[in-house]
């Protein structure tokens, strides 16, 4: 296993248990916390007026969209062999996922700014 | 990568791996989920930053779609969603754990507590989701 490889495995592990606990918080608030979310504009809006709100929202932005595009990627290596398909992948899932994350990260702004 | 993978099982050896191993057994039960649940879950989260991004065309269109998102069969994929959640974040648990050496010799155990603890989340999530899934 190389360097690289060593970071990723890392990687992973981080970004498995930052979603355990963001995710947890993600999920309690919308469904488990009583009744669910009103998900309309204005009741989205109430909830990203707060600060720990947005830094939630963007932190499992980033987060879950690394964890699943790197998880995605070993899948497909499994059935894959070879440096470039390795690289070339890799490429593919940064490409997708910052791609993903400014969309993602820009529909936000409207239920922020109300 | 995958400790847990019965390396040395004459069915299934590292790197020789099919789409559907002949003989699975309870660590590849575990793998099998882990990697099923995976694959929906990131698939999911790009369908939803989808919907969300409906905003962008207009706070009518975003609170359109998501009432018509509330109907009962999507309803039901979100129970099973939330069930997936649960089982792959149980299971990662189970595998950060063998990375650091705890629990490997009672993997099959500690599969099953991930798979009963799942379980006992889809009760809970069945309880809030019913509602919706009975179109009440």
């Amino acid at each position: 296993m190389n360097r690289a490889s060593v970071w990723g495995w890392l990687w992973q592990r981080i970004t498995a248990v930052v979603l355990i606990l963001v995710l947890g918080v993600h999920l309690y608030v919308l469904h488990f916390s009583g009744e669910h979310a009103v998900l309309t504009v204005a009741g989205v809006s109430i909830r990203l007026r707060t600060l720990i709100y947005i830094f939630v929202d963007y932190t499992l932005l980033a987060v879950a969209l690394y964890h699943g595009l790197y998880g995605l990627r070993s899948v497909l290596l499994d059935y894959l062999s070879g440096e470039r398909a390795a690289r070339t992948l890799a490429v593919a899932a940064w490409i997708v996922g910052l791609v993903a994350f400014v969309y993602g990260a820009y529909a936000l702004l409207p239920f922020i700014q109300g | 990568m995958f400790l847990y993978k019965p390396v040395a099982s004459r069915e299934v050896r590292y790197g020789d791996l099919d789409l559907w191993p002949a003989k699975i057994r309870t660590g590849l039960w575990a793998w099998l989920l882990h990697r099923i649940t995976g694959l929906a879950i990131i698939l999911y989260l790009l369908l939803h930053i989808g919907v969300i991004s409906s905003v962008l065309w207009g706070g009518g269109s975003f609170d359109q779609l998501m009432a018509t998102l509330k109907r009962p069969w999507f309803a039901v994929g979100e129970l099973l969603l939330v069930t997936a959640v649960m089982y792959h974040g149980l299971n990662g648990i189970r595998i950060i754990l063998f990375d650091l050496g705890i629990g490997v010799k009672r993997q099959k155990a500690m599969f099953w507590g991930a798979f009963l603890l799942a379980a006992a989340g889809f009760v809970v999530a069945a309880r809030v989701f019913g509602p919706l899934i009975l179109g009440h």
